[in-house]
């Protein structure tokens, strides 16, 4: 199977591991193979080249069905997964927007994982630092917001 | 630096528990409001006071007004920023304290009232006006459970309950209910229509609210899970019930263990089964049933096709009742899980340990037969456990060669561990 990245560059991988994203499992399904390339406007050389890794790596995983939206954990990545989110933000953020681009389930889940990881146990302001984030709330709405939902820290 | 789409900020704050969430909701607007409906999707801190405090702002007059007689102080801050009560879908009330603490803090409750009787009028005063406000503003609210908040009653529950139609699961275990109680929920249940799920055990419903609830359960098309466990149904109770499930098509899960349906409770559930083509869990462990009524309901098992799990632990069904279930077994192809426990108290019982083998040697279905407590020899267990696990493994390989999901590990399960009825 033959992928154009955003910027041109032409890659190809085996179907199978095509077929870990579901848009591209679809595509194929419908169009059957072919020797045109499918063209991926929205991901960047680089990135293409980070999901096709991830796609290999677990190309004979089981497919995991959508669960319900019970609470997750975050805390069940393993050491290969755990190594291939150690890049910058820039690079997890645009991960993220490809894995939901390219409906992967698992590698969208473990970036959300990687991101959610980053926020645990940080104060608001560690958190805008963090993700350089501006605080838009004007002091009254945030003494609000603090003291309606306070609540939830009680345990 | 690239943003992040609503959904995908979404997604990463649904793997976060609450001290988490609560730095991200103070993190700007934009967060705010994604995280606020996930913090309240779920209440389930009513230990509270601050939670207490913020619900009750939003009270309506009616609401209040039950509450005047009882001269506290209400909150009076301004109005929150969110119409959070929008975005509850699950709600677990089960305790008090947090009122209470409130009362003691903020409500201005006088002191010297709190020994008197009136006390515990206004806390039950304030859950009850706390509740109508959940079913009045809550729309997405699919799953109540109020228990152990020992209240006789709980003040218009089936009027409130009417005002939501979402919800699907209902619990309100452990509330000293009472046979009035009883009839009240058996009127929500006649008039409801989206309820699956009732939860009503301990709550000393009595026979007259079993046959009131059975009455209900006649016409009730939705619900498919009712638990009813420790109620004091009594005989009567029981046999309201079992002409319920010769009507009813729709219930799938009963629970009625721990009611004193001895002889005649039993024999009616086993003539239910006869016809019942629905119920594919039933639960009758500790109802002192004897022997005759084991025989009836292993009877029921020669002709009922639908049953898959059937309790009928801590009875007295001795050897006459046990080997009544072994024969059925031999025809029966239908239920894969039979709790058999603790029905013997004296004596070596090698002989029904010798007809549950032979008669497991024609069946291939049952996965689970729990034989524990019964004076059973380990030898004669083990060799039980084997043709289990066997069935388990036919099962299995069969599943995989059609695809059908197994669900099934190939543990057997002869040493359970006792029934332990779950809190909600």
């Amino acid at each position: 199977v033959k992928l154009t990245s955003s910027e041109g560059t032409e890659f190809i991988i085996d179907r199978k591991v095509a077929e870990k994203s579901v848009l591209l499992k679809n595509m194929l399904e419908d169009v059957g193979e072919s020797d045109m390339a499918i063209p991926l406007p929205n991901v960047t050389g680089p990135i293409l080249n980070k999901v096709i890794d991830y796609c290999t790596h677990h190309r004979d995983d089981p497919f995991v069905s959508q669960e319900d939206d019970s609470k997750k954990v975050s805390d069940d990545i393993d050491d290969w997964d755990a190594e291939f989110c150690k890049v910058d933000q820039g690079t997890l953020f645009e991960l993220i927007l490809s894995a939901n681009y390219l409906d992967i389930k698992p590698l969208l889940d473990l970036t959300c994982k990687t991101v959610a990881n980053m926020i645990k146990g940080k104060t608001p302001d560690e958190i805008r630092k963090t993700f350089n984030i501006t605080n838009d709330f004007t002091p009254e709405e945030e003494e609000h917001v603090r003291k309606e939902n306070e609540w939830c820290e009680e345990r | 630096m690239i943003a992040l789409p609503n959904e995908s900020l979404f997604a990463i704050f649904n793997y976060l528990k609450n001290e988490d969430l609560f730095s991200c909701l103070l993190v700007n607007r934009k967060w705010c409001r994604i995280v606020v409906p996930i913090l309240w999707s779920k209440l389930d801190t009513f230990k509270s006071r601050k939670l207490i405090r913020i619900c009750l702002l939003s009270l309506n007059a009616e609401e209040t007004k039950q509450l005047l007689p009882f001269k506290i102080m209400l909150p009076n801050g301004p109005k929150p920023l969110f119409e959070y009560s929008s975005f509850i879908k699950t709600i677990y009330f089960d305790t008090d304290s947090g009122i209470i603490d409130w009362l003691d803090r903020e409500g201005n409750y006088p002191h010297y009232l709190k020994e008197e009787k009136r006390s515990i009028n206004v806390v039950h005063t304030i859950a009850s006006s706390l509740i109508a406000m959940f079913l009045r503003k809550s729309v997405n609210l699919r799953d109540l459970r109020v228990c152990e908040i020992n209240y006789n009653q709980m003040i218009n529950l089936a009027e409130n309950l009417s005002k939501n139609t979402a919800l699907k699961f209902l619990g309100f275990a452990n509330n000293k209910f009472g046979h009035e109680g009883g009839k009240e929920l058996a009127e929500i249940l006649g008039n409801n229509s989206t309820l699956t799920y009732l939860y009503i055990g301990n709550n000393q419903l009595g026979t007259e609210g079993g046959i009131a609830l059975a009455e209900a359960l006649c016409k009730n098309t939705t619900l498919t899970h009712l638990n009813l466990w420790n109620n004091q149904l009594g005989p009567e109770g029981g046999k309201a019930l079992a002409n319920a499930l010769r009507k009813n098509t729709t219930l799938t899960y009963l629970n009625i263990g721990n009611n004193q349906l001895g002889l005649e409770g039993g024999i009616a559930m086993a003539e239910a089964l006869h016809r019942n083509t629905t119920l594919t869990h039933l639960l009758l462990y500790n109802n002192k049933l004897c022997p005759t009524a084991g025989e009836k309901l292993a009877k029921a098992l020669h002709k009922n096709t639908t049953l898959t799990y059937l309790n009928v632990g801590s009875n007295q069904l001795s050897y006459v009742g046990g080997k009544a279930f072994a024969d059925a077994l031999r025809i029966n192809i239908a239920l894969t899980s039979l709790d058999f426990r603790d029905n013997f108290n004296y004596m070596f019982q090698d002989d029904l340990g010798h007809a549950f083998i032979e008669s497991l040697c024609e069946n291939s279905t049952l996965t689970d037969l729990c034989l524990y407590n019964n004076n059973l020899r380990d030898t004669l267990l083990t060799v039980i456990d084997d043709m289990l696990t066997n069935n388990r493994k036919c099962i299995n390989e069969y599943c995989k060669k059609t695809t059908y999901k197994s669900q099934l590990s190939n543990i057997s399960s002869n040493y359970y561990s006792p029934i332990i009825p779950s809190k909600i």
